[in-house]
């Protein structure tokens, strides 16, 4: 591939450029990560996400290791655990930190292992959307014509989906369906439709600037020209879709488990319900200390991924930075 | 390459572009901009053509023809290839495509919008050489080194790792000119590139264009609408009208001798030596108007002061050579 340079003029006057540059294409990449993370770290909303994140994370490290210790099975397992020792629902205490429900579950047992699955869930939703609505968005509207009509016709068919009851219709006739099985249907449902059309108009805006012609005019291919001239464009929306993802399969995942269908595993959705249900059909009133774990907990979650998305966006547009 | 001066460099013939209008999915458009018209034109190796004419007369549309950025309706654009012969690129397509990428650029109205404000000066200006897989890293970086020197950027190790919204207008036009330039290109069509820009820095880039294009031995087409500008910067002029060429001849020639009503009035409307002219003082009769499936009459017709009924009844006019190449379209001259 190296052909020798044309000889246009003479480059022995070139003065000696910055060395950080110089090297194989691998160092370069490198490069190119850490000032994109510098550039990250100078945002304090994404630092907080990022800390959030972290937390959730350690959160969800931990349990395991909480219930190997000191979290035993007979009293803390958050399905079948029950402390004969005290009332339920009790309020926060020395042996249980955040209470129990009307059921004897351990509330702080629940909280960390519903954890791991959001993030599960989570995961795989918001990069299933990310790949989906970037991909189709951005072939529709590179390629144009047949393309585009075709793509736009299948995300109008995604659009008219509703993707909370679509879920709730597949939860309650596969039950068995792991965290990750959810949220890829989840982000299926969500990247080809909304998702898609919003990608879309944005790669329209983008294709049409002038920096993408005299990119042609280099002699980039399309591949060379979608890589490198669009796909940066789209990072802040398909960022902000990664986010919306994460907060709808997380909050899918927990309308399933409000119309009562069981999982096979534990989720905050699942610990709002039965604040309410089994505290009105056991009179014992709204067991706040039950409700705002969970729901303070789903809130932050989809949050903390909200928090690093606007950081993305500084990082996709440069104009933003501070320097 | 000296020896082929005899042939053009660039040629074209019957150019066309209808761009359909209100057309849509498996529906067929009915209507037809005909935004270049059956042009034709040489550019002789080394040289330089003006293009002029008001806004929405194909200037733009015929520039990105040539490097084909548009595949034309019909017609042929030949250019030499390497070996000094004329091709025909007018339909060319893949790999062949990516080789003639290396002969043409070109250099756009807007120096805020041709740069992706995504990526490095140098990722920019080394991107031609990248995408064609020429040279290593080290020897793109001196290259492109030392032409952001040869267009002013100096020292080029302060810009090459900038951004291009820290870089002023001139700058980032001077920035595009050296993307032009760093596969050495034999032909460069730029498109009103300093139209964007401050007045007072307007002289500045286009001087440094025709210096580097003497230096390189690189042939362009300016496309303006200041005829002042061509006139400074062209060795020949091409006067357009509504998608027709309607007079082309030497810049001395087209400025003493105009012989197109059209150009006449373009001339006459404007005091040549000032550079500042705008594009109302072009206004003859009527206003602009998109040549939508036009008459078949010639173009410029409903607003010629000399139209007659032999110009009612006949087909667009020829391009007649005067004499000395002077190319005229008009029945009446
Ligand atoms: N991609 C396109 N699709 C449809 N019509 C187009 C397209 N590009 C240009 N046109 C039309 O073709 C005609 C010529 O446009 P062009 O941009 O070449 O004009 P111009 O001479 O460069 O004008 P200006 O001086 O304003 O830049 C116009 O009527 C324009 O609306
Ligand atoms: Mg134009």
């Amino acid at each position: 591939m190296n052909n020798p340079i044309p000889e246009a003029f003479d480059i022995s006057q070139a003065p000696s450029t910055r060395e950080e540059k110089r090297g194989s294409r691998s160092s370069a990449v490198w490069h190119q990560f850490k000032r994109d993370w510098r550039v990250l770290m100078t945002n304090p909303v994404t630092i907080l996400g990022v800390v959030l994140i972290a937390i959730f994370g350690l959160m969800a490290i931990s349990y395991p290791l909480l219930r190997a210790t000191v979290l035993g099975a007979a009293f803390y397992d958050p399905i079948t655990g029950f402390d004969f020792a005290v009332l339920h629902p009790s309020p926060p205490g020395p042996g249980h930190l955040l209470g129990t429900d009307s059921l004897g579950h351990d509330v702080l047992s629940m909280l960390l292992a519903a954890t791991q699955p959001a993030f599960l869930i989570g995961l795989a939703a918001s990069l299933t959307t990310a790949v989906i609505s970037t991909l189709m968005g951005v072939t529709a509207a590179y390629f144009g014509g047949f393309v585009d009509n075709f793509l736009v016709h299948i995300a109008d068919a995604f659009l008219l989906l509703p993707a909370p009851i679509f879920m709730v219709i597949v939860g309650m006739r596969f039950q068995d369906l792991g965290p990750v099985q959810l949220g890829l249907i989840y982000g299926v449902i969500a990247g080809a439709g909304s998702a898609t059309i919003v990608m879309r108009s944005q790669a329209l805006l983008v294709v049409a600037r002038p920096f993408i012609e005299a990119a042609r005019i280099a002699g980039g291919s399309s591949w060379h020209i979608i890589r490198v001239h669009v796909l940066p464009h789209m990072l802040p929306l398909a960022a902000l879709y990664m986010m919306l993802s994460v907060t709808g399969a997380v909050v899918s995942d927990g309308f399933i488990s409000f119309f009562g269908f069981s999982r096979n595993y534990l989720n905050w959705g699942t610990m709002i319900y039965s604040s309410f249900v089994y505290s009105s059909s056991l009179g014992t009133g709204t067991e706040w200390h039950v409700l705002l774990p969970p729901s303070l907990a789903l809130s932050l979650f989809a949050a903390a991924f909200y928090f690093v998305s606007r950081g993305l966006h500084q990082l996709a547009d440069p104009r933003l930075r501070t320097r | 390459m000296s020896n082929n001066n005899d042939k053009p460099l660039l040629r074209v013939q019957g150019l066309k572009k209808y761009f359909p209008v209100g057309g849509g999915f498996l529906r067929q458009a009915r209507s037809f901009i005909h935004a270049v018209d059956d042009l034709e034109f040489d550019i002789p190796m080394g040289g330089s053509l003006g293009l002029v004419g008001e806004s929405g007369c194909g200037k733009t549309t015929t520039g990105k023809l040539l490097v084909r950025l548009h595949e034309p309706t019909d017609g042929q654009i030949f250019i030499q290839n390497e070996q000094g012969e004329l091709e025909d690129i007018a339909h060319r397509k893949g790999e062949s495509m990516k080789t003639f990428r290396r002969r043409v650029q070109m250099i756009f109205q807007d120096p805020y919008e041709s740069l992706n404000p995504r990526r490095t000066i140098y990722d920019t200006v080394a991107e031609p050489l990248v995408v064609q897989g020429i040279g290593t890293i080290v020897e793109r970086e001196e290259r492109v080194a030392a032409l952001l020197e040869r267009v002013g950027l100096t020292p080029a190790t302060s810009f090459m790792f900038r951004f291009p919204h820290e870089l002023s207008g001139g700058q980032r036009q001077r920035v595009a000119i050296a993307r032009a330039l760093i596969i050495d290109p034999v032909f460069i069509a730029a498109d009103e590139p300093t139209s964007m820009l401050d007045v007072s820095i307007r002289t500045g880039v286009m001087n440094l264009m025709m210096e580097l294009a003497g230096e390189m031995g690189v042939s362009y087409l300016y496309i303006t609408h200041d005829l002042a500008v061509a006139r400074y910067m062209c060795e020949r002029i091409a006067v357009m009208y509504l998608g027709k060429m309607v007079e082309r001849a030497s810049t001395e020639e087209l400025l003493a001798n105009p012989l197109h009503p059209y150009t006449r009035a373009l001339i006459s409307a404007v005091p040549v030596p000032d550079p500042r002219i705008s594009r109302q003082a072009i206004d003859i009769k009527g206003g602009v108007s998109a040549p939508i499936d036009p008459p078949p009459i010639c173009r410029f017709f409903a607003r010629c002061p000399l139209g007659d009924d032999f110009c009612e009844n006949n087909p667009h006019p020829p391009m007649e050579d005067k004499g000395g190449g002077h190319y005229v379209a008009c029945y009446k001259v």
